[in-house]
C-alpha cells in the first residue's frame, strides 16, 4: 500500500528533470560531435570569439592523445545512459558523470582563459551545457522520487 | 461498530505516517551522504585529469605519446636558407633584424609561431633581411640549459630550426617541461642535426660564448624585456624597433622603410 503511494508519487517529481537533463545531453552530443568532426577533419570551426582554432590546436586539446572534444561526446552519451539506471544509485551515477564533466569543462575554460589565451564559444557552450547538467542531476539526486536503495525492483519503470 | 473500525484505520494510517515520515528523514541523510560520496569522487577523478591533461609530466604536450608539434613545418620553413651560426639568410642582404628572447618567454614563442613563418618567406628567403637570434636568461636555469643547447645547435648551423620548433612546443614558464627529454626531442625534430653531438657541446665553450655575447649586447643595447627588437643597414649601428603588436606586419612595415633606404 504504502509502496504504491509513492510510486505514484514518483513521475511527477523526477521525470522532468530526467527528460530536461536528456534535452541538455541531446544538445551537448551536438556540440561535441561537432567539435569532434572538425577535430578529426582538420578544418576550422565556424567562430565568432576569434579562438576556436588556436584552441582547438592547442595542447590541451587531447587528452593522452584523445581529443577533448570526444571525451566530451563520450560523457555526454554516459549521462544519456546512466538516465536509464533505476534507483538511488542511478541517479547518482548521473550526478558522478556530470559533475566530472563539469569540473573538467572548468578546468578547460580556465586553461582557455589563463593560459591559452583564446576562447572558444563552442568550447563554453559545451561547459554551460554540462553545468546546467549537472546542477539538475545533483537536484535530481536529492529529490526523493520515492525511491532508494531498498525500493522494490522495477520500481524506476514508472518515472 | 463502523466508528471503532473507522479509528482503527485512522490509527493504523497515522502510524503508517509516522513510519514512512521516519523512512523518508532517513533516505534523505542517506541522499545527502551519497552526493558527499559523489562530489570526492568527481573532485578527485577531474583533479586526476587535469594532471594529466596539463601537470607536472607533461605541460609542453610532449607526454603520453602526442608529437612533436610542427617539425615538419619548422623544417621546410628555413630548407635551403644559408645559416651562419645565430645568422640566418643570405649574408650579404641589406639589412639586419637581431632579435633578443628568452626560449621559455611566452610572447617570444607567440611571436615565433605568428610571425617568424611570414617573415622568413617574405624578407628572409627573398635576401632582403638577415636574422640574427641573440638568447637571454632572464628566466633563470632552465632558460640557460635551454639557450646553451639552441646555441650548440648554431654551431651545426641549424640553431633557427632548434629554437623555431622549441617556441612551437613551448610549454608553461617554469613549470619544470625543459628537461633533458624535452630538449632531446626537440633536436630529434631538427633534419640534420647532430643531437649527441649538440648535447655534447651544448656545456662547452663555444656554446657559452655566444650566450656571453648575448648578454653583454643586450647591456650594450640596454635591452630590458624580451621580445626586443633592432635593426640596422648594412654595417651602420643597430636602432630598435618598437612596435604596437608582435606581428609580422608591424615588423614588415620597419622592415620595408629600411629597405627602401629609408634611414
Amino acid at each position: 500500500m504504502a509502496a504504491e503511494n509513492r510510486a505514484a508519487r514518483a513521475p511527477s517529481a523526477a521525470r522532468p528533470l530526467t527528460l530536461a537533463i536528456a534535452a541538455l545531453a541531446v544538445i551537448g552530443i551536438g556540440i561535441a560531435g561537432y567539435l569532434t568532426y572538425v577535430h578529426f577533419e582538420g578544418i576550422e570551426p565556424a567562430c565568432t570569439t576569434g579562438g576556436c582554432a588556436k584552441v582547438q590546436a592547442s595542447e590541451y586539446s587531447e587528452l593522452a592523445g584523445v581529443p577533448v572534444a570526444t571525451i566530451g561526446l563520450v560523457g555526454y552519451l554516459t549521462v544519456l545512459v546512466t538516465l536509464l539506471l533505476p534507483g538511488e544509485l542511478g541517479r547518482a551515477a548521473t550526478a558522478l558523470v556530470a559533475l566530472i564533466g563539469a569540473g573538467y569543462s572548468g578546468y578547460l575554460t580556465y586553461l582557455e582563459l589563463a593560459v591559452i589565451d583564446a576562447i572558444c564559444q563552442w568550447c563554453v557552450a559545451s561547459a554551460v551545457v554540462m553545468a546546467l547538467i549537472a546542477v539538475l542531476a545533483v537536484v535530481r539526486l536529492l529529490r526523493d522520487p520515492g525511491g532508494g536503495p531498498g525500493a522494490p525492483e522495477g520500481r524506476m519503470e514508472t518515472t | 461498530m463502523s466508528s471503532r473500525a473507522d479509528e482503527k484505520q485512522r490509527r493504523r494510517e497515522e502510524r503508517e505516517r509516522r513510519e514512512q515520515e521516519q523512512v523518508a528523514a532517513d533516505r534523505r541523510k542517506q541522499r545527502v551522504w551519497l552526493l558527499g560520496g559523489v562530489l570526492v569522487a568527481a573532485i578527485a577523478i577531474v583533479g586526476v585529469l587535469a594532471l594529466v591533461s596539463g601537470g607536472e609530466d607533461s605541460p609542453d604536450g610532449l607526454g603520453d605519446g602526442s608529437t612533436l608539434n610542427a617539425a615538419a613545418e619548422v623544417n621546410e620553413l628555413f630548407a635551403g636558407i644559408p645559416q651562419d651560426g645565430i645568422t640566418v639568410g643570405d649574408p650579404d642582404a641589406p639589412v639586419t633584424l637581431v632579435e633578443f628572447a628568452d626560449l621559455q618567454c611566452p610572447f617570444c614563442g607567440e611571436f615565433a609561431v605568428n610571425a617568424i613563418p611570414d617573415l622568413v618567406r617574405d624578407y628572409v628567403r627573398p635576401g632582403k633581411v638577415k636574422m640574427e637570434l641573440r638568447l637571454l636568461t632572464f628566466l633563470g636555469a632552465e632558460s640557460m640549459r635551454a639557450a646553451q643547447v639552441t646555441y650548440a645547435a648554431s654551431l651545426q648551423d641549424l640553431g633557427w630550426q632548434y629554437a623555431d620548433l622549441f617556441f612551437n612546443n613551448q610549454g608553461q614558464e617554469g613549470s619544470g617541461y625543459i628537461t633533458e627529454d624535452f630538449l632531446r626531442e626537440i633536436g630529434e625534430g631538427v633534419d640534420g642535426l647532430d643531437v649527441d653531438g649538440a648535447l655534447e657541446q651544448s656545456t662547452g665553450a663555444e656554446a657559452d660564448e655566444l650566450i656571453k655575447q648575448a648578454e653583454s649586447a643586450a647591456q650594450t643595447l640596454g635591452v630590458s624585456s624580451t621580445p626586443s627588437f633592432f635593426v640596422r643597414r648594412g654595417e651602420g649601428t643597430l636602432e630598435e624597433i618598437q612596435v604596437g603588436e608582435l606581428s609580422a606586419a608591424a615588423i614588415g612595415a620597419e622592415l620595408d622603410e629600411l629597405i627602401d633606404g629609408g634611414r
